[in-house]
């Protein structure tokens, strides 16, 4: 078969069974979306590249731990989640950086009308996230700009589903009153 | 970006076809998770008999009874009750529940169902090993003069040697007078009756009775006391029998 046409779960049996070579395929499939996710806390690109090789290099020596009846894509952002988490926690600093096309967030409830400068609402949704706790931010990140489900993020975040519902309302509503405050967005 | 991506996955892949990075044994993961499950059931089960431990001695001995003496029974309860064994069972339940948390599948659920369901595992496992054999096994082989029974005895609340200072039970040998001898669970000890209210007729040698009062030096002044029905203090009665 096509490494292509194979699902993350075939690669990964394949990697551990067979074809260690195939795992490129895995870094393929996930460099970007790992990198866009980790930009949001790692902003100079050879700290973020460290970072990603890292993420890479635990993910093939724990290919045995990851149970393929569930989904690789919340295992694999799990372990990239810690390692930024790390990191932050290792340099001490809190710093959101976002694309100019994540501008455009998910929820309508937060969103900013067109008339604002872009450049100047992102730096201040991503000076509100950074002053956000935690535990409201990292779901948040997950939900707006990644576009991952409620189950994929209690999968990442090991919390229970109906405890992220409950901190993305309350980081959204964080979120929105801080903007508000800055004289972004409409009641 | 598109060449550092592709630097990034070249050197990963360089790392893994030198050998330099390895694939974890999948025995490893998976001793990790027996070990993981077993150290979630071995708190589990031992918190469970930590309970029975628990109820059966609270029903088998005089503890709770201290209480029919209304307020001035509380110090003689509070030196009675087990709360050694208490304080096991929160350890040893906080613990397996947080190891529980913890586990692959379990973070899903709120923690207060986890905790919920783990309390009712524990407690309805502890109750059906209350209804079985098991404890007085326990209790035999708390008896025994070995190290699992030196183990046992705290939980059993024996104190070898070690006179109570605000309950006694026991049955008695001799009145003469003011005094009392009774067999106690800790040995052959000498009673004085003090501010006692009257003494009913069925207080005689051979009586199985229980009292408060305070210890003043080798003796026990007792205020009050009451004769120990039949049914009650199964596990004091044991004991009395073992010391004749």
């Amino acid at each position: 078969m096509n490494p292509s046409e194979m699902t993350d779960s075939q690669v990964v049996i394949e990697v551990r069974e067979r074809n260690k070579e195939l795992f490129g395929e895995i870094i393929r499939r996930y460099q970007t979306r790992l990198t866009h996710y980790l930009r949001k806390f790692i902003r100079q690109n050879d700290e973020l590249e460290d970072v990603l090789q890292v993420v890479f290099i635990k993910a093939y020596e724990n290919l045995f731990g990851f149970d393929v009846t569930r989904g690789f894509s919340a295992w694999i952002y799990r372990i990239a989640h810690n390692e930024a988490i790390n990191h932050i926690r290792k340099y001490a600093k809190v710093s959101v950086a976002l694309d100019e096309v994540e501008m455009i967030l998910r929820d309508e409830s937060i969103d900013v009308p067109g008339d604002f400068d872009r450049s100047l609402v992102q730096a201040q949704v991503e000076a509100s996230l950074g002053a956000m706790k935690e535990k409201y931010r990292e779901p948040l990140i997950l939900f707006l700009f990644e576009e991952k489900t409620y189950e994929e993020i209690s999968d990442i975040l090991r919390v229970p589903t109906s405890t992220v519902g409950t901190l993305l309302a309350r980081g959204k509503k964080i979120l929105k009153e801080d903007l508000l405050k800055h004289g972004y967005g409409t009641k | 970006m598109e060449q550092n991506n592709n630097t990034i996955e070249s050197r990963v892949m360089e790392n893994i076809a030198s050998g330099r990075v390895k694939l974890r044994s999948r025995y490893l993961f998976l001793a990790e998770r027996v070990a993981f499950g077993s150290a979630i059931l071995f708190g589990a089960l031992a918190a469970a008999l930590i309970f029975s431990l628990i109820f059966f001695y609270v029903r088998e001995t005089e503890t709770l009874r201290y209480f029919v003496f209304g307020r001035a029974g509380l110090y003689a309860f509070l030196e009675s009750f087990p709360f050694g064994s208490v304080i096991a069972f929160v350890i040893l339940s906080f613990v397996t529940a947080l190891l529980l948390r913890r586990a692959d599948v379990s973070y899903r659920k709120p923690f207060v169902i986890i905790v919920g369901a783990l309390l009712f595992f524990i407690v309805g496992t502890g109750f059906i090993l209350a209804k079985t054999r098991a404890m007085d096994m326990l209790e035999n082989v708390s008896r025994q003069e070995n190290f699992t029974g030196h183990m046992m005895r705290p939980f059993f609340g024996q104190r070898k040697g070690m006179m109570r200072n605000y309950g006694v039970v026991g049955r008695v040998i001799k009145i003469d007078g003011d005094e009392i001898l009774m067999h106690t669970p800790e040995g052959v000890r000498e009673l004085r009756f003090t501010q006692l209210q009257g003494r009913s007729e069925d207080l005689v040698p051979g009586a199985f009775i229980m009292g408060i009062g305070a210890r003043d030096g080798g003796q026990f002044r007792m205020k009050q006391y009451r004769v120990v029905p039949e049914d009650e203090a199964r596990m004091m009665r044991r004991r009395v029998h073992e010391m004749k």
